[in-house]
């Protein structure tokens, strides 16, 4: 049986209409839907913006429901949703579907036959999706409509008329009218085969590293442990040893607590190894912070530093420290590039950058580069890693408010980011 | 508007079975009642003849009906048929016609677009036969019929016709236009034509809550913000509430609440039945909320994919979708607290339409259901078609993933293909099997539930009641 689809359907009567002109697909509202709505709406102060998260809640909720019944799970940050007024707009991304992120269009985004749809959602990596989908919420009876999709690449081929107040505009035609099909695309396809303006546009937005200091992260930032998992450099950079065990790392601290004459290391102890003084854990730490305190010498803070994280990695004196994965960024070469700040007693934060290996290397490949550039772009810095480096990294000290960008660079790949301090 | 008198004594009552040309059903037909004929002439003399009868006439006529109906203590002599009972028979002859009309004013606009006929909603609307003296108590809400020993006792049956007199007020419109305006409102009418046809016949306050930009910039500075006022109090009210359904009209405390924030903007004069004239003329001129999808399958460059090897897939994944997707329901039916009593209908609903091409009303006639709403949603035919549709295509999708070998060894495959085997896919189920089965659910039409997909449920409800 052969189907040539450019010679079907005509119009006419009833016999003629397709399977979905005779069958939408519709997604029921529960009360408790219509109750969580109402709460939701109530984070936003002015009535149109409190009726539209109204009626986009309920269309997040039900397609919540319609993609639960298929077993797939719809993934949301309500909390950020609702900062970045999303929640209240034409359009509500980013939603997420294992790996897939969804963007959502409710009513408002519907004009006749017109769907329009504001430009950062499509060009902007925080928002752009794999699948534009069409929900139109029937209130007075008590159900929605899942209209239709779009995957981003078949959008971007069409034909957007841009408006003047930031919108891009196409017509409802340009959408797929079979739900099902948005389905199978979320359970066979891989979000890879579909690509977003992904590192074109991340180039341009700021990381802002004070905001670290408020517990304030974008997504990419994560905790050391869970990116460096058991590699423990500071060992390493403090004793240039291949044997890392615990009783090597108590050395080392207290190597480095006996240049100060700090209370807990006192003189009759000098002779006991600082293991068996049973000196607790606590009055070490606080014998490292009050080095921190009291030290105005950059690099004994940072060992103090560093020291404070292995033994008390939350303590509030240490600073913040992220890492990012910059693998997928840099021709598969797995390197994480660390950040460091530590508020200085004179309102000046010092800042440690450091780039390591990831997964099972040890050491860096030869040559990777760490350029920091100001906000003009003129360099900074470059630091080189050479043959069997396990890290290479910079220490400065910036005020609040300075900007600046670091560029690694390994053969033709290049990553840039940057930061306001 | 001139009125023929012969509405106060012909009742359109239902019929089905008339003809008023080869293949064209009307759905009605009218009766001539002799005892209201009788009185309505010993009333109006001079109007008794089959004439138009000017609108003032009309409304004078409709005045003096229904004082006698809504007195019933008007005429003591219990010998004969009560003043009022005749009364409210003429008024209700009336009422019948504008029913009628109302149907058939929405298959005029919407019919085509949604696949309906006035056949379809004249069973919900046209319920009054005409055979039962039906009259109001003195609250004028609860209903009661007069019976053969002359006794008066409460209706168990609500008339829609007698609701629509007991409702009407007098001094603020004409009882064609009320009749008219409650039978589009009418509950179980607004909810088959959404659950059966998609067409929701929203009501101007939703319309109102749903104004888009490009819609508010063509009204008039002094109209915007009456919609902005309007959104103001109403939407927050609706939204506060959690209220569900349709759109009440706006309270009097509303009314007045958007007069003060019209004040404020130096707006001013508005009396809340002025305010309401207003806001309902707005909301007019916006459209209903139309949902109308474009055919699914876009042309397709690619090449043609040979498709008949899936035949031999095709039967068995019906029969698994179709086990799989109703028992699913019918377990959600017995857990759920509104629709537990009804789990047990849910089969035997099914046999009545596969084995008997019973329709969804006369399902509901023979298992003593309330009507047929709640048939459609005890069955959600049109969910479960859907879902049964989507995992038989589904179970193909990976018979011919893996034929194809689209597969690809890393896991990734390529979009484009992609879209094209299940455009493919998609049009061989739906010409093959989908496509008659939706038609053969479209409600009203005359059932011949002859297509493949109801073969695969009698298949499978034979098997059901043998286990």
């Amino acid at each position: 049986m052969n189907f040539d689809l450019d010679s079907e359907r005509s119009k006419g009567n009833a016999n003629s209409l397709s399977y979905r002109q005779l069958q939408l697909e519709t997604v029921d509202l529960e009360p408790e839907n219509f109750q969580q709505a109402t709460l939701l709406s109530r984070h936003f102060n002015n009535e149109p913006q409190q009726w539209q998260a109204y009626l986009n809640a309920l269309a997040v909720f039900a397609l919540e429901q319609w993609l639960s019944d298929r077993h797939l799970t719809l993934t949301y940050q309500v909390d950020s949703l609702i900062k970045t007024q999303v929640l209240s707009s034409e359009a509500i991304s980013p939603l997420q579907v294992g790996n897939f992120k969804l963007c959502l269009l409710s009513n408002a985004s519907l004009e006749d036959q017109e769907i329009k749809i504001p430009k950062n959602m499509i060009d902007s990596p925080d928002f752009a999706a794999h699948f534009y989908t069409i929900i139109q919420v029937f209130i007075e009876e008590y159900q929605v409509i899942v209209v239709g999709f779009l995957r981003y690449d078949q959008l971007i081929k069409k034909n957007l008329k841009n408006t003047k107040e930031n919108y891009y505009k196409l017509s409802l035609e340009a959408f797929n009218a079979e739900p099902s099909h948005l389905i199978f695309n979320l359970k066979y396809l891989s979000p890879a085969a579909i690509k977003l303006p992904e590192n074109r546009f991340i180039e341009n937005t700021f990381e802002q590293l004070t905001r670290w200091l408020d517990q304030t992260f974008t997504k990419d930032w994560q905790p050391i442990e869970e990116l460096l998992g058991k590699r423990r450099p500071i060992i390493q950079m403090c004793l240039r040893s291949d044997e890392a065990t615990y009783q090597s790392f108590i050395n080392a601290v207290q190597k480095f607590l006996k240049q100060f004459s700090t209370p807990p290391i006192q003189e009759d102890k000098n002779q006991v190894n600082l293991a068996e003084s049973e000196l607790s854990s606590t009055e070490v730490s606080h014998a490292l912070v009050q080095v921190l305190e009291t030290t105005e010498d950059e690099e004994t803070r940072w060992q103090a530093a560093e020291l404070l994280w292995e033994i008390a990695p939350s303590h509030p004196a240490i600073g913040v420290r992220r890492a990012i994965d910059l693998g997928m960024q840099l021709s598969g070469i797995s390197v994480a590039l660390m950040i460091a700040i530590l508020p200085k007693p004179n309102q000046r934060i010092a800042i440690l950058l450091r780039i390591y290996p990831l997964q099972e290397q040890s050491f860096l490949p030869a040559n990777l580069k760490l350029i920091g550039l100001d906000e003009m772009g003129q360099s900074l810095f470059e630091v080189r890693s050479r043959e069997r480096d396990d890290y290479i990294q910079f220490k400065f000290t910036a005020d609040p408010g300075d900007q600046f960008s670091l560029e690694i660079v390994l053969n033709n790949a290049t990553v840039r980011k940057h930061f306001m301090v | 508007m001139e009125v023929p008198s012969y509405k106060y004594w012909t009742l359109r009552r239902i019929d089905f079975v008339s003809y008023d040309a080869p293949n064209f059903q009307k759905g009605y037909q009218d009766q001539v009642l002799p005892l209201a004929l009788q009185q309505f002439q010993a009333w109006f003399p001079y109007e008794g003849e089959p004439q138009e009868l000017s609108s003032q006439q009309d409304r004078k006529i409709q005045a003096i009906l229904l004082s006698h109906f809504l007195n019933q203590h008007c005429d003591p002599s219990l010998s004969s048929i009560p003043a009022w009972a005749i009364a409210g028979l003429c008024l209700r002859c009336y009422v019948s016609h504008a029913i009628v009309q109302a149907c058939q004013k929405l298959a005029q606009q919407f019919g085509e677009r949604y696949g309906f006929s006035t056949l379809d909603l004249l069973p919900l609307v046209l319920t009054d036969d005409g055979k039962t003296w039906v009259g109001l108590d003195s609250n004028r809400q609860t209903q009661i019929i007069l019976d053969n020993q002359g006794t008066v006792q409460p209706s168990v049956y609500s008339y829609f016709s007698v609701e629509i007199l007991g409702s009407f007020n007098q001094t603020k419109g004409d009882l064609w236009k009320w009749a008219y305006l409650l039978t589009r409102r009418h509950r179980e009418l607004n909810q088959m034509l959404w659950v059966e046809f998609r067409l929701s016949l929203t009501t101007p306050w939703a319309r109102l809550n749903e104004i888009k930009h490009y819609q508010t910039e063509t009204l008039s500075p002094d109209d915007q913000s009456l919609v902005e006022v309007f959104h103001g109090v109403y939407r927050r009210d609706r939204r506060l509430s959690g209220a569900r359904g349709k759109c009440p009209e706006p309270s009097e405390a509303q009314l007045l609440e958007m007069r003060d924030y019209l004040a404020k903007r130096g707006i001013q004069c508005h009396s809340p039945p002025e305010l309401l004239d207003r806001l309902k003329t707005i909301a007019q001129f916006l459209q209903e909320q139309v949902v109308n999808p474009t055919p699914t399958l876009q042309p397709s460059n690619s090449p043609a994919i040979e498709l008949e090897f899936l035949d031999e897939y095709r039967s068995r994944a019906i029969m698994e979708a179709i086990e799989r997707v109703l028992s699913q329901r019918l377990h959600q039916l017995q857990k759920n607290t509104w629709y537990a009593d009804y789990a047990v209908n849910f089969l035997p609903s099914l046999r009545l339409i596969y084995f008997e091409n019973k329709s969804q009303g006369e399902v509901a006639r023979e298992l003593n259901m309330n009507n047929q709403s709640q048939v459609s949603r005890i069955l959600k035919f049109k969910q479960m078609l859907n879902q049964i549709r989507e995992q038989v295509m589904e179970q193909l999708i990976q018979v011919l993933l893996n034929k194809a070998g689209l597969n690809s060894p890393d896991g990734v495959i390529d979009t484009n293909a992609f879209d094209s085997l299940i455009q493919h896919l998609t049009h061989y189920l739906d010409e093959t099997v989908f496509l008659d089965a939706a038609r053969e659910i479209q409600a009203g039409q005359c059932r011949k539930m002859t297509s493949l997909f109801a073969e695969k449920m009698r298949d499978y409800l034979n098997y059901e009641s043998n286990h």
